[in-house]
């Protein structure tokens, strides 16, 4: 540890959010005086914070700055948090070349022609949904109607999984991704994870489908390149990422919807304006509340500060997605202020979100569905009763009531 | 200007695709593909602007 980490002002991390759609009030000031600030951890140790929009960037496509969990000094959020990095490996935590490696074999999966073929698919899933809400009585909560099952029917469909499944899945990644879970619930529900994962592959490695998990299996398990605890990992960070951070985008995507639908009126019909709803949606939520963590491979500098070899350090893709030096007046909601090949949400680097167009393609689905169907949603609940998920790594909301009013053609696919 | 890309450190996260679809494609295996190593002045703001989203860092671009 440097002198400067010593004798330095820490600030205990994670900090609690004000307004729950903006980010903690404290980030401005630590903005202020400096690209880096000295923060102090659950248990105590010290770590830094990233919160400008160009350090952010600049760190996170610096391989020196590792995401290697195994090493010392791997910065961590809750007491339960290194037992499901270590019981539940994943290539995230890796670095080049083992995670080129590994990330290599999905890349073909994820890239735009390829999951632009899943968007009739996601177009039925809405408008099937929405039918049900239609249906059904009022208030309706949307995140159990909406926000959850879309993204779980298209993860399910994409890797092969029965869909019967997902609720164990919800369950489970809802225990291990909050800060409330103790380490002894945090164990048993990776373990009850594990148990489905290994499952769920060794029953496709007899009888692969034709899937995503089937094609590794057939590609790349059967040919030796890829073991089968290295596919049970793989396959549970695309059902956690694929659908806890998918799910969470999606309520809030709603939430902005009932709180400004002048604003998204008629984007059902204007691709151009749908494409740009979704960037500047992302870039306001940065749902990724926290932070993403890693630990320095040597000493290196960033924005005039000097941090020493594994230390830890935090980036906010929150914070500089919020950036005013970055983005004029941050947080402000506005759709013409083109982020598109700018803002921060899916993460930079080598890490960088690979599912993400098939995100962007549920986002602008549901949205669209949403406009041309339901323009008369409303929240049923003044925003202060929300119950927000200060406590989850991913930002969102627990629930979300709420009523309609169908006038016109409006309801009609 | 001319343009090139790192085919090794490529992570296929296709920015460059959205930001200048003319200039950058994705292979077969999702990996980026140049389309154009000397795109027309006009396209200049857009081949920057994919090499700034470029989060691996895999595209140069070299004015003359």
């Amino acid at each position: 540890m440097n002198e400067e980490m010593t004798t330095a002002r820490r600030c205990p991390y994670p900090i609690a959010r004000g307004h729950p759609l903006d980010p903690p009030p404290q980030f401005s000031g630590l903005r202020a005086e400096g690209a880096v600030a000295a923060i102090e951890l659950w248990d105590g140790s010290h770590a830094w914070l990233v919160t400008r929009y160009e350090e952010a960037c600049t760190a996170l496509a610096d391989r020196r700055f590792s995401s290697d969990v195994t090493k010392d000094g791997f910065p961590t959020y809750y007491e339960g948090q290194r037992l499901v990095i270590e019981q539940a490996p994943s290539f995230i935590r890796t670095d080049p070349p083992e995670h080129s490696r590994l990330r290599r074999m999905l890349t073909r999966e994820f890239m735009l022609r390829q999951v632009e073929l899943l968007r009739p698919r996601v177009h039925e899933i809405v408008d099937a949904l929405i039918d049900d809400i239609l249906r059904g009585p009022a208030p309706v909560d949307l995140i159990r109607a909406l926000a959850m099952p879309v993204p779980s029917l298209t993860v399910c469909r994409l890797l092969g999984i029965p869909y019967e499944d997902h609720g164990l899945f919800q369950r489970l990644t809802n225990v291990t991704l909050s800060r409330q879970s103790g380490p002894v619930e945090i164990e048993a529900a990776v373990g009850e994870l594990m148990e489905w994962l290994h499952r769920l592959v060794s029953d496709k490695e007899r009888e692969p489908g034709d899937d995503l998990i089937g094609r590794l299996i057939v590609d790349q398990v059967r040919t030796g390149d890829l073991s089968h605890d290295d596919l049970v990992g793989m396959t549970r960070l695309l059902v956690v990422a694929g659908h806890e951070t998918t799910a969470n985008m999606l309520g809030l995507t709603l939430l902005s919807f009932m709180r400004q639908p002048e604003v998204f009126a008629g984007v059902d019909s204007d691709p151009v304006r749908l494409r740009a709803c979704v960037e500047e949606l992302l870039r306001y939520h940065s749902i990724i509340q926290i932070g993403l963590a890693r630990v320095t491979t040597e000493e290196v500098e960033l924005g005039g500060r000097r941090i020493g070899p594994g230390e830890g350090v935090i980036v906010s893709l929150l914070a500089a997605n919020r950036d005013g030096a970055a983005f004029g007046r941050p947080d402000e909601f506005d759709v013409d202020r083109a982020v598109e090949h700018k803002h921060v949400a899916f993460g930079f680097g080598v890490h960088q979100c690979i599912g993400q167009a098939l995100a962007r393609i549920e986002v602008q689905e549901l949205l669209a569905g949403v406009a041309r169907r339901l323009p008369g949603l409303r929240l049923a609940v003044p925003l202060e009763q929300l119950p927000f998920r200060g406590n989850m790594t991913v930002h969102g909301v627990h629930e979300l009531p709420a009523v309609w009013e169908v006038s016109g053609d409006a309801g009609e696919r | 200007m001319r343009v090139s890309v790192d085919h090794e450190r490529c992570v296929g996260a296709a920015q460059c695709v959205l930001a200048a679809p003319e200039v950058f494609g994705q292979g077969d295996d999702g990996l980026v593909r140049l389309l154009d190593a000397k795109p027309p002045i006009e396209r200049s703001d857009r081949v920057h602007e994919a090499a700034t989203a470029c989060p691996s860092r895999s595209i140069t671009i070299h004015e003359n």
